[in-house]
């Protein structure tokens, strides 16, 4: 599993990693640094937390089971 | 422009007393009927009441900008009608390239880890003013503590004389819970004036002396390559005083009425403090402070099938975006642990709250403190008014409130 986060939507509200630190990282002010990365496995749900904790819907995942979680 | 053909149209006008007499009823209706609809109040503009609606204007700022545009007026565009003379304010109005320099000087100020350096001040602050009144067994929550607790927080960091911290505080508070006309609202006013003044000397004596504070920190930045200059100082301090002095005590206001009401969740609260964390989202979004912010179309374009023209003023509500069945299960029901939790309270896109990580902090701590201190505080309901006016911001007046009364002297 893959997650992609979409650097020019980021706002830098840090809620992708204040919900799955293990994974996601913000840089000083906040904004993610990263725009893409492997789920290792076992951190498949928490990096669907990860995408559904973010306001800006900057962040996606490649995988439609743990797509599904989103309402929009 | 006005002879275009726009719809639908709705008779709305976010400032009525009809409005106000049932401000969620309004926005439901709005939302439910024609979520983006022309109204010809205010000379006219776009509402904007579902989530997909603020999520379109507000994360394309080249098309729905905050900028004053075509022309600066001397007027502030984050209002719906403008109400506000004056320079133009950073970063609120404006938008990239300009505005990510003015971003580049706040975000550090604000960030996480700047946020997390304040605890301790933020500690300080709240233990100290429920100290002041925690062995009475009443006070106003609002007056004493949601109030000036921010106050001295903000002002402190900025290296504003802490002495004239509540003639501030009360001057936003007072402009927003008193109608024009009253006498608190003319308070408030005469208090906004004073507030520009001692800025104004506090600028001219950290330039003279410069001290470990925000304002000091500011004059040895550059901004588009040149040192940041006095007008543009008190610019910014304007939009960080009235971002963070009366916001959070709108917040932490809300939820303790709700506490008040809802005496189970309170005592769950009591009993699991983590769930303050995903609790506190769910409070920004029954509650978001300021309920609609407003933009301006810088060309032709269509929204949510309405055909928008340049120039076109946009009002959107983020409060009824919070509330829109289509992103939230059960929208009118408190959910503690509600997960995904995507409210809009603090905007969206490159004009998203900088204060919101300090924001988040100071809420947790004025309501971790009440409740481990004043667990059953009771509201005088005979006496709660909720702000006159609630197109643009919500809270409440005061909220005079008894409790059993405790020790002072912790701090």
């Amino acid at each position: 599993m893959r997650i992609r986060v979409d650097r020019s939507r980021c706002s830098g509200h840090a809620l992708c990693f204040g919900t799955a630190p293990q994974l996601f990282s913000v840089d000083d002010d906040g904004y993610s640094n990263v725009d893409e990365l492997e789920v290792p496995a076992g951190l498949e749900e928490q990096a669907q937390r990860g995408m559904l904790a973010c306001p800006e819907r900057a962040i996606s995942i490649d995988d439609a089971e743990f797509r599904s979680g989103d309402r929009r | 422009m006005s002879d275009a053909s726009r719809c639908p149209e709705v008779d709305f006008d976010h400032h009525s007393p009809e409005f106000n007499a049932d401000a969620d009823g309004a926005w439901r209706r709005l939302r439910e009927t024609s979520p983006v609809a022309w109204s010809e109040h205010h000379g006219g503009f776009w509402v904007v009441a579902d989530y997909e609606g603020n999520h379109e204007v507000l994360k394309h700022h080249e098309v729905f900008t905050s900028e004053r545009w075509p022309v600066d007026d001397g007027w502030g565009t984050s209002f719906i009608p403008k109400s506000v003379q004056g320079g133009i304010t950073l970063p609120l109005e404006v938008d990239p390239p300009d505005h990510i320099a003015v971003r580049q000087l706040l975000n550090p100020l604000l960030s996480p880890a700047a946020s997390e350096a304040m605890r301790p001040r933020v500690t300080h602050w709240t233990t100290k003013h429920i100290d002041a009144v925690i062995e009475a067994g009443e006070c106003d929550l609002l007056y004493d503590i949601t109030s000036p607790v921010p106050a001295h927080i903000t002002l402190e960091w900025l290296g504003y004389p802490l002495e004239h911290a509540e003639t501030t505080s009360s001057a936003f508070h007072d402009m927003l819970g008193y109608a024009p006309g009253t006498e608190g609202f003319d308070r408030g006013f005469e208090n906004i004036g004073k507030t520009f003044e001692i800025l104004v000397d506090t600028i001219a004596a950290r330039r003279a002396e410069p001290r470990d504070d925000v304002i000091s920190s500011l004059m040895t930045q550059e901004l588009f390559g040149e040192p940041v200059d006095d007008d543009t100082i008190l610019n910014m301090c304007i939009v960080l005083v009235g971002g963070g002095v009366d916001t959070t005590t709108s917040l932490t206001s809300s939820a303790l009425v709700h506490l008040d009401r809802d005496r189970e969740l309170r005592r769950r609260l009591v009993a699991e403090p983590e769930l303050l964390g995903p609790a506190t989202e769910e409070f920004l979004r029954m509650y978001p402070p300021l309920a609609t912010i407003a933009r301006t179309a810088r060309q032709d374009t269509e929204l949510r099938g309405c055909p928008v023209s340049a120039g076109d003023r946009v009002l959107v509500s983020r409060h009824s975006a919070n509330f829109d069945a289509g992103q939230f299960e059960n929208p009118d029901e408190f959910v503690a642990d509600r997960f995904p939790n995507r409210h809009v309270s603090f905007g969206l896109g490159v004009h998203r709250c900088v204060g919101s990580h300090l924001a988040r902090l100071m809420f947790r701590e004025m309501l971790t403190q009440i409740l481990e201190r004043m667990p059953d505080y009771e509201i005088d309901q005979s006496a709660l008014a909720p702000y006159p006016d609630r197109g643009f911001a919500q809270g409440w007046v005061r909220l005079p409130a008894r409790f059993t009364p405790g020790s002072g002297g912790l701090a």
